[in-house]
């Protein structure tokens, strides 16, 4: 080891300073955020039923994912910038407030609840046609956002369930809708919740002086009972989070339970979120998803279509499109349900 | 084999065990230096352009090898700083001990490409 460093140590004190700055660069990080292209997942991989096992899909169903990189350092802002495919802005809103890992859970949770959806949209569209298959939902409420002045912001988890409150005169509420009716006496009220570990809990919330609200954001999620549900499906842990593999999931799922094989032996992809009557819903970063499924060669890539705004996503894609080179004749389909998306795999010519 | 045999007790019969120590981990302090930022480089490169990872798991094994390289030659260099007297060629002892790591470095690389990425990328 001397002998090492007395033959280099010259080498070494004129990098010291480069060496330190660059670790700097690695390790700096800055309130932006980088949207880039990322992979397609085949759904099959992250959920499977027990069910028509022996059929054969010639083509695949996958949902695209991109990389969504919070706070990134400076040195990947830098790199990030040298591709025309990569999105960078400053964080606002939400993202500038939550922390990475705050944003991690609030997107898993929306993984969670959207596989969820997609069960149920994909299993109640199959029981039309096959009786056999049978789907029990019910609903939970989780906490999906938190304010800065939120009481205990620590103790409460994106992710906890709201079980109910004490409102005024004592009422034990459970509708989070009601909330607001029943907290116009007192500016604290109890809060009842049960964490990940299944443990409930209560905590007393106050309301912000200056906004008059507990600063606690709560959705309701439908959620599938497996135990009434025909037939078992399995779900598998995955690194991706995120609820725009929605419609995806969804088809994939059907295709599970039904006879007929709606790939048609292509490789289909797409983007969007679903909701429980099969509405698909907009997504973010949609050209660096154009892009993922471009580089995949994909067959068909399904976008939501709403409106002809200039922010629906089907209008950003063919920009996208325009803007890269990239034919979108055939390629890129509209959809604004799911029936749609079965509905253009039906007419598909085998 | 006989000969890497053979080389490696003369290293032993030249050098103490405690100076040999010293020289791999002198070799291994020093490519540290490089091999810390290249890995945090290729981590930051990679979650940028994923999309690519599949030619960055070739650079990166292309650039382990050479990391490799760096290692046995600095270990090379600290075993003649001690001992400047000492003739014997161990190019031959390096060379294999390179081949071997090398070839565990592309065994490790293409566990990433076929088995380890696709069940991540999930």
């Amino acid at each position: 080891m001397k002998e090492l460093t007395d033959k280099y140590w010259p080498i070494v004190k004129i990098l010291f300073i480069p060496y330190l700055f660059m670790m700097f660069l690695l390790v700096y990080q800055i309130d932006y955020f980088i949207n880039a292209p990322g992979g397609i997942t085949e759904v099959e991989k992250i959920i499977s039923i027990d069910y028509n096992e022996d059929k054969t899909e010639e083509g695949s169903i996958s949902s695209t994912f991109v990389v969504s990189l919070s706070r990134p350092t400076f040195f990947q802002f830098l790199i990030s910038s040298f591709s025309d495919y990569n999105y960078a802005n400053i964080l606002t809103g939400n993202s500038a407030t939550y922390t990475n890992d705050e944003q991690n859970k609030i997107s898993f949770l929306d993984k969670y609840t959207s596989v969820n959806e997609a069960i149920i949209v994909a299993y109640q569209k199959a029981a039309e046609i096959n009786p056999e298959i049978v789907i029990d939902v019910y609903q939970k409420v989780f906490v999906r956002g938190k304010a800065p002045y939120l009481s205990f912001y620590d103790d409460i988890e994106f992710g906890d369930e709201f079980l109910y409150m004490m409102g005024d005169g004592d009422v034990k509420v459970e509708d989070f809708q009601e909330i607001g009716n029943y907290t116009i006496d007192s500016d604290s009220y109890d809060f009842f919740f049960k964490n990940n570990e299944g443990e409930t809990y209560s905590r007393t919330l106050t309301k912000d002086e200056e906004e008059k609200k507990f600063g606690i954001v709560l959705y309701q999620y439908n959620l599938v009972n497996k135990e009434n549900t025909y037939p078992t499906y399995h779900e598998n842990n995955s690194n991706i989070g995120g609820p725009s593999g929605g419609l995806l999931q969804t088809l994939a799922i059907y295709n599970m339970l039904v006879e007929e094989d709606i790939t048609k032996g292509l490789k289909v992809a797409g983007t969007g979120t679903i909701d429980i009557f099969g509405n698909v819903g907009y997504i973010g970063a949609i050209e660096q998803k154009i892009i993922t499924a471009y580089v995949n060669d994909v067959d068909i890539f399904f976008v939501p279509h709403k409106s002809d705004a200039s922010n629906d996503d089907y209008i950003l894609a063919l920009k996208a499109c325009a803007k890269h080179g990239i034919d979108s004749t055939d390629w890129i389909v509209p959809v604004s349900t799911f029936q749609d998306a079965l509905d253009y795999l039906e007419g598909i010519d085998e | 084999m006989s000969k890497y045999i053979e080389l490696y007790s003369k290293i032993f019969e030249e050098f103490s065990v405690k100076e040999i120590i010293s020289a791999i981990f002198g070799a291994f302090v020093y490519t540290s230096f490089i091999t810390v930022p290249f890995v945090i480089i290729m981590g930051q490169v990679i979650s940028v352009y994923l999309y690519l990872l599949t030619y960055w798991v070739v650079l990166i094994i292309i650039v382990m090898i050479l990391l490799n390289y760096v290692f046995h030659h600095l270990i090379k260099q600290s075993l003649k700083l001690k001992h400047p007297e000492f003739k014997t060629n161990i190019n031959p002892l390096i060379l294999t001990n390179q081949i071997i790591i090398d070839i565990i470095f592309v065994i490790i690389g293409l566990l990433f490409l076929f088995v380890w990425i696709p069940i991540l990328m999930v």
